[in-house]
């Protein structure tokens, strides 16, 4: 529950102190008055559940399949939450059953209380490693070619894929299609959307911070 | 002006295939190109160029005993007095290579990495008493280097380890470590994450606090990785390969120059440069870190990105630290 667990300190506008209690299969967050109990199981494999704090209501707003919204939105996380004008105090995702939690403690607070585990000898980063963080765990690639065959009807695309460290299955997610990538090299041959930009990731997934635009890459444009 | 000529036998055989070797873990055989050693076209290369050190890299130096002779005598006959080191990974070390170095004033680098060394799948020759004494046999310096991956970022352990192997031989021995690089997707298994992550995190701390204490591990790892720091900040000299490799001429034994050791292995000859990459334009460290590797990919890069990220955070901390106390300055 604590392998790829990460905290970061002294981020949130929120009064007083985020305690979390890990027990197998929930997380139990309390700050303030507030509090909610995250179950796993209620948390579908490759997907995200974020707790939001509001600051009009001071209470916790939990959203399930943040990746779907992010998606809906065409944002990336930290423009979601601007959108929305909300703060994270808690962010989980699941892939292929393995837990990557990040937690925004409040300003002031430099340390994650637990009645459960004992966060005070854990390092703590300044919020500017986030994104190196969530290199490690989403899929990064690299693409070398994009290319339209002779009849312009599919689109040949030569990428290289490193896979998340959590090693789940990652899939190229592109108008209505999901093609699995292998780890390395890889040749997809798709057929052709106009309009429609690639995203590489879990199936289905079309989050924009790994999105490529083809028609750009293609030189269409509309 | 280079600090360093690196010559590297790129044609030759390697004896192992370690796991995460930046040469590709494939032994060298698939490499035809069966080069001689091309002395003129070495020189015209080097153009008169002056140096503070040479180093010789494989391949496997050891395993190409013969070529490594080749190349040593040719240091020798144009650059008499300057210190050669080879790259080795010491298991073909023995007696008459051992006098071979003492003849010819040669030091030795060993990479080697401490308790997981069976990473590499090999026996750890650190155990055995006939190997220590031959690295006692060995006049000149005796170093180690190990590659901080997920499963060996414990530098405490490491220290640990090799003031062991240094009370074994009976002599002061040198270490230095370099953070795990990803070049295939295949061993991405080795990539810092999870608790790993702490875990160096704390292993840097460590490395700093000894330093202050003068821990001779500490200081011939970090020593010139600070002072490089302290004179990129104070004279703003453009921006540095976080390895060094532009301040090393690299030339391949057929003669012909690379960017640095890992590209003349590869048989890559473009002329990259430690530029900032444009993924990396917002980090703070962008200037000292340059991308990790200009010969990397961005999707490699953003892999490596945390543990180099953290290497630079906790640098920087401890360098403000001693500047606030007003050493290095």
């Amino acid at each position: 529950m604590i392998e790829h667990f990460f905290v970061f300190p002294n981020c949130v506008n929120i009064e007083g102190q985020l305690t979390i209690d890990i027990t197998p299969g929930q997380y139990k967050i309390e700050c303030g008055e507030n509090q909610y109990t995250v179950n796993r199981q209620d948390i579908p494999d490759n997907s995200s559940f974020c707790l939001l704090y509001d600051y009009m209501l001071d209470d916790f707003i939990p959203i399930e399949h943040w990746e779907k919204l992010t998606a809906c939105l065409n944002m990336r996380s930290m423009e979601t939450l601007a959108y929305l004008q909300q703060s994270c105090v808690f962010q989980i995702h699941y892939y292929n059953k393995i837990p990557f939690v990040k937690v925004f403690l409040p300003q002031g607070q430099q340390t994650l209380v637990s009645h459960t585990h004992n966060f005070s000898e854990n390092s703590y980063f300044p919020i500017s490693f986030i994104h190196p963080l969530d290199y490690l765990y989403f899929p990064t690639f690299d693409i070398f070619n994009v290319s339209l065959d002779d009849a312009q009807e599919n689109v040949i695309i030569d990428l290289h894929l490193v896979p998340s460290v959590t090693n789940f299955a990652v899939y190229a997610n592109y108008g209505m299609y999901c093609l699995p990538l292998n780890p390395g090299v890889n040749h997809v041959t798709i057929p052709y959307c106009p309009g429609e930009s690639l995203y590489i990731g879990a199936k289905g997934e079309k989050k924009k911070v790994t999105l490529y635009d083809l028609e750009e890459a293609l030189c269409i444009h509309n | 002006m280079y600090s360093q000529l690196r010559l590297v036998m790129p044609d030759t055989v390697c004896n192992l295939a370690c796991q995460y070797c930046l040469s590709g873990y494939n032994n060298h055989t698939s490499c035809s190109e069966a080069a001689d050693f091309a002395a003129e076209q070495i020189l015209k290369t080097i153009n008169g160029r002056a140096f503070e050190s040479i180093s010789i890299w494989g391949g496997e130096p050891l395993a190409n005993f013969e070529k490594l002779q080749q190349t040593v005598a040719f240091c020798r006959r144009y650059y008499p007095d300057i210190p050669i080191r080879i790259i080795t990974n010491g298991y073909l070390m023995n007696e008459e290579k051992a006098d071979y170095l003492n003849a010819n004033n040669i030091a030795i680098t060993i990479s080697h990495d401490g308790y997981a060394q069976y990473y590499r799948n090999q026996r750890d020759f650190l155990l055995e008493h006939d190997y220590l004494n031959l690295l006692k046999r060995i006049k000149n310096d005796v170093s180690f280097n190990s590659v901080v991956h997920r499963f060996n970022c414990n530098i405490p352990s490491m220290f640990h380890y090799f003031e062991k192997a240094q009370d074994k031989i009976g002599k002061a021995i040198g270490w230095n470590f370099e953070l795990f690089k990803l070049h295939d997707a295949k061993f991405a298994k080795f990539i810092i994450a999870g608790k790993a992550i702490d875990e160096l995190a704390k292993s840097f701390d460590f490395l700093f606090e000894q330093f202050e204490k003068g821990h001779p591990f500490a200081y011939t790892s970090q020593a010139n990785r600070l002072n490089s720091l302290a004179r990129l900040i104070d004279e703003g000299k453009g921006t540095l390969c976080q390895c060094g490799a532009n301040r090393r001429l690299s030339i391949r034994t057929d003669g012909k120059p690379a960017f640095c050791q890992v590209a003349a292995e590869l048989g890559n000859y473009s002329n990259a440069q430690p530029d900032i990459p444009p993924m990396c334009s917002d980090c703070e460290y962008a200037k000292y870190c340059t991308g990790i590797c200009p010969l990397m990919s961005d999707g490699y890069r953003k892999k490596l990105c945390i543990s180099y990220k953290l290497y630079y955070f906790k640098t920087f901390q401890f360098f403000h630290s001693l500047r606030e106390r007003g050493e290095f300055n």
